[in-house]
């Protein structure tokens, strides 16, 4: 495919997804590359600084910061993956069925979209955690409920485009039925677009999640979500830094590995962009 | 020419140098002796008898009662200036000759009287803790009559809702109210500041500041650094994770363990009906441990009343004896079959929920690491507060943060928290036994059996094991060492007193 052609050919999408893939396989080896029990509390270790025995020093219950880190990446990055993915799954198919049908039922749909989006979605989403309670699964839910809509509107812009198009239109003739056009010929087109949206998502999802910790409403402790981490030591921003700055940290590079990323994709994926293809051919028309 | 340069700006320096101390020097002159000090909490007025505003009146010094507690936890007379139990109803006060309201009105029994009349009329909890029937004015005296013998009517009049304030001049009470102590209101802003001056008629000796300033910064990291910047000159409560802060020549810290005990009440209405399982729970816990992480010179607790008191102490405080414990849960009927260490029941884990409603976040996780280690899971679950936590979705233990003798008197609060049926008894916890000595308490004057009578209802408590006595946290206040003579009260609404000064 054209898309992953451009994909593999792009020096900065590479390095950008090794360091996502890099991210990612450190917060899912946690338990064989942390040197500590994240849970273990040991009083007579309290509030160390940086050592070599502890890198990133220990919290307040002289639990070891980097296993805890290296766990709340578990935590963390799972719920954006999961809430991202999932509303995703969900938003694109209800937008593009939606486009698809076209008639009343765009109608009617657009018109319950509307009604989400109409909603702002942090404040949605303290409201959902606080009918839901705290917990990992309520909080991931609570993020799908409140983001959905997005992928929705933009599946439902992209499949409009596509609709009209040759392809789409003479499918029906070949014996193609509703899911399968969706599914088969529209879906293919429309996914770059999604990935792109899709990576920009995530670093809003983890800054959602974290700062719904860090008000006190997130996942609840003992857990080492990166927001609760963030949370819990900010009292001791003078005293022991060090328990704020590396959780701030992980999310920092979390969240630019996944702009950059997105970033990237954006630039393979603009048409417009120099060697890639000249601008009559996108122009021309494709029926 | 060069050096004519350099000698002329050497003195321009110099000047200017000068002129700023000249300014600093001026502007201390202008507003005399003055203190700003930040306190954690406000109350929405500066009307004594409006809820809880009373507590604030005192930390400012401008309210006083008839009768005070020391920092040695004495009764003390302040605008009384004796009084005796003349038959188990009947109390006389000798009201205090020459003190003047801040408005210049003298203090007279009648006023007084007046002053304890509104409060009762408006402080549902005052009235019901003094159980006045009437009082008299006879001479000097108030001649105060109780509906029934009421042992702890000394302590209620010492609470803050009895300050006693003019009541010909109360208009301006919810801002400026009029009262007696050495420092006058003389600006009330809502949740920001309290401005006071020096009561010139102080019946007790000269205040020593002229001017205070009480900031309301309710952040603990927000307030220290405040202090750090200067802004403040004296704050209350410092947490420890920002004490160090303050070890050094420039500030000092003062501190004495409190009169609070910070606990998690067991509820009755769950699996912690179980004594056995109770009991392992007490002697589960590692309380030196929670004292260290409370921090700030935190007493461990293992028992009800702080070591601030005389009485009320047990004769084996509770302690971390986890092979005692393990004896517990077997008689409760726990076992651990699973390789996750978690003990279990009926095929099903030893899960507790305990509703949290403050800020030790790293409390909770200590409590919640220590019953792991042996083989309890606790699930924390946030609540607004205590008073909602049995509507949220029920609980096993619950946090709970007591003031044990608000009053220097211990009865109002066994009798609100222990007795069964009580409105802060949120664990449903019933012993007959407690009961009845409670309600003997309530008529017994006698302070060496009241004080047997504490300690007997606190060794009963303990061995029911009906709470988790966990630490005794410190009352705290941290000054910058050019602050003078100043006093640190087991009660935490006393602060501002009429000897605390600047250099």
């Amino acid at each position: 495919m054209e898309f992953l052609r451009r994909l593999t050919a792009d020096r900065v999408v590479l390095v950008c997804c090794a360091l996502a893939l890099l991210w990612i396989l450190l917060a899912l080896l946690a338990p064989w590359i942390a040197p500590y029990d994240p849970d273990a509390v040991d009083m007579g270790w309290r509030l160390q600084g940086m050592s070599a025995s502890h890198w990133m020093g220990t919290d307040s219950l002289g639990r070891d910061e980097l296993s805890r880190i290296l766990y709340g990446g578990r935590v963390t990055l799972s719920i954006a993956f999961s809430g991202v993915g999932m509303a995703a799954l969900f938003g694109v198919l209800v937008g593009a069925s939606v486009a698809l049908l076209g008639g009343r039922a765009e109608l009617v749909g657009t018109a319950v979209l509307d009604f989400f989006l109409a909603f702002p979605n942090r404040v949605f989403l303290i409201a959902l955690v606080g009918v839901f309670g705290q917990s990992v699964g309520s909080v991931i839910l609570a993020v799908v409920l409140a983001t959905w809509s997005e992928y929705a509107r933009i599946a439902r812009t992209l499949v409009r485009i596509e609709r009209e198009k040759g392809y789409v239109r003479y499918a029906p003739f070949g014996g193609a039925g509703f899911f399968r056009v969706l599914l088969r010929y529209i879906l293919p087109n429309i996914l770059p677009q999604l990935l792109l949206f899709l990576c920009q998502h995530i670093s809003e999802v983890i800054l959602l999640v974290a700062g719904l910790s860090l008000i006190g409403i997130g996942i609840p402790p003992p857990s080492p979500e990166w927001g609760t981490l963030l949370m819990g030591a900010r009292e001791y921003m003078q005293t022991a830094p060090h328990l704020l700055f590396f959780p701030g940290l992980a999310i920092f590079v979390t969240v630019l590995i996944f702009n950059l990323l997105g970033d990237a994709l954006r630039d393979i994926l603009d048409p417009y962009r120099a060697g890639v293809k000249k601008k009559e051919d996108v122009d021309a028309p494709s029926t | 020419m060069h050096r004519a340069m350099s000698a002329l700006f050497v003195v321009m320096m110099a000047a200017l140098l000068l002129t700023g101390c000249g300014g600093t020097e001026q502007f201390a002159n202008s507003r005399g002796k003055h203190l700003t000090v930040g306190v954690y909490w406000f109350g929405e007025s500066m009307d004594p008898a409006h809820g809880e505003d009373g507590w604030m009146v005192i930390r400012t010094g401008a309210g006083e009662n008839l009768v005070a507690v020391t920092d040695k936890m004495e009764f003390t007379p302040q605008l009384a200036e004796k009084w005796e139990n003349i038959d188990p109803t009947m109390w006389r006060f000798r009201i205090r000759e020459g003190v003047k309201f801040h408005n210049g009105d003298d203090m007279t029994p009648e006023l007084v009287k007046a002053s304890l009349e509104r409060t009762m009329e408006k402080v549902e909890s005052a009235k019901a803790a003094a159980d006045i029937k009437e009082i008299r004015v006879e001479g000097q005296d108030l001649l105060i009559k109780t509906n029934q013998p009421n042992a702890s009517l000394v302590s209620a009049l010492s609470a803050p809702e009895f300050i006693i304030v003019d009541t010909k001049d109360i208009a301006n009470v919810a801002t400026t109210p009029v009262l007696t102590g050495p420092y006058r209101v003389t600006g009330f802003v809502k949740g920001t500041s309290i401005e006071l001056a020096r009561n010139e008629q102080y019946w007790n000796g000269e205040p020593a500041l002229d001017s205070v300033t009480m900031k309301n910064i309710e952040d603990n990291t927000k307030r220290a650094m405040a202090l750090q910047s200067g802004e403040l000159d004296m704050m209350q409560r410092v947490e420890s994770a920002n004490r160090s802060l303050f070890e050094n020549s420039a500030f000092r810290i003062y501190q004495t363990v409190g009169t609070r005990v910070f606990m998690l009440t067991a509820n009755y209405d769950g699996i912690l009906a179980d004594a056995d399982l109770r009991h392992a729970l007490a002697r589960s816990m590692d309380y030196e441990a929670l004292a260290q992480i409370e921090g700030n010179g935190a007493a461990p607790a293992g028992e009800v009343f702080p070591p601030t008191l005389r009485y009320g102490h047990v004769k084996a405080k509770r302690e971390k004896d986890r092979e005692t414990a393990q004896k517990f849960f077997a008689a409760a009927g726990y076992t651990k079959k699973n390789t996750d260490g978690i003990y279990e029941k009926d095929g099903r884990p030893l899960v507790l929920r305990m509703a949290v409603w403050g800020a030790k976040t790293a409390m909770y996780e200590a409590i919640q690491a220590q019953l792991k280690e042996v083989g309890v899971k606790v699930e924390i679950v946030k609540v607004k507060n205590a008073e909602e936590a049995r509507e949220a979705g029920g609980f096993d233990l619950l946090e709970e943060n007591w003031v044990t003798v608000p009053t220097n008197d211990p009865y109002n609060f066994v009798s609100k928290v222990f007795r069964t049926g009580a409105g802060a008894n949120r664990g449903h916890y019933s012993n007959p036994e407690v009961d009845a000595k409670i309600a003997q308490m309530q008529t017994t004057f006698d302070s060496s059996v009241r004080n047997a009578l504490i300690g007997e209802i606190a060794e009963l408590v303990v061995s029911d094991d009906s709470y988790l006595f966990l630490a005794f946290p410190a009352n705290t206040i941290v000054a910058k060492a050019g602050v003078e003579n100043v006093p640190v009260f087991p009660i935490d609404y006393y602060v501002m007193t009429k000897e605390i000064s600047v250099e």
